[in-house]
């Protein structure tokens, strides 16, 4: 019986990790590719809020019910709470700043409506 | 088995270890946007990045080499990284530590 759920339990916790893992890369990719502090800000706050907490809820699996799932489970908490903070504390930052949001060069559209 | 336990050994360890592998290669790429990034929020958001997935790395490596009190360090990072990049934040947006918000 014990031995069902140590396999069950590092099942889901390889499926979690890699899930975890594949949103950091997303983070990763929008970070670099994205034209604009904004479009980056929203890229990688989500998906690094998503990847840590995957990631984090994968151990607390693995580890199952002690006293190292609850630190993990605190740091899991905290990280779901600061993360979109930081995003939006630094979007403020940026757009009282005076930075411009990027946007799409329509010109050659309005001249084909012409 | 003596308590040194060499990375790699158990299969959950080499995934673990392959998993903290993958994150720093991950990690690099994203201080490429700090280095060459063209505003200072994007540099601030990049080093954001970098401290999340180190925190990250700091509870896989409690795993990789089986040492728990890493969580701790874990732990006291998140509370760090917050502080430091509200505080990096406000001083972007208002000039002013001490000061009232000016908005």
């Amino acid at each position: 019986m014990s031995y069902t759920i140590d396999v069950l339990s590092q099942i889901i916790a390889v499926i979690l990790i890699s899930l975890g893992f594949f949103f950091f890369v997303v983070a990763t990719t929008g970070l670099l590719r994205l034209p604009d502090f904004f479009c980056r800000a929203h890229a990688a706050t989500k998906c690094d809020t998503l990847g840590a907490g995957l990631i984090l809820s994968g151990l607390a699996v693995y580890e199952k019910l002690s006293f190292n799932s609850l630190k993990i489970l605190l740091i899991f908490v905290f990280t779901m709470i600061t993360t979109p903070i930081i995003g939006h504390v630094l979007a403020r930052a940026a757009y009282w700043q005076g930075l411009v949001p990027w946007q799409r060069d329509t010109s050659s559209f309005k001249k084909d409506e012409e | 088995m003596g308590d040194v336990v060499i990375p790699g050994g158990d299969s959950m360890n080499t995934f673990f270890y392959i998993m903290t592998l993958l994150l720093i290669i991950n990690m690099f790429l994203c201080l490429a946007r700090a280095i060459m990034g063209p505003t200072l929020p994007d540099r601030i958001l990049a080093i954001d990045v970098v401290e999340t997935k180190t925190l990250i790395i700091l509870v896989l490596i409690a795993y990789v080499f089986p040492q728990k009190p890493y969580l701790e360090v874990a732990l006291a990072f998140a509370l760090l990284n917050f502080s430091i990049t509200i505080v990096v934040a406000r001083y972007l947006e208002t000039a002013a530590i001490k000061e009232d918000w000016k908005h």
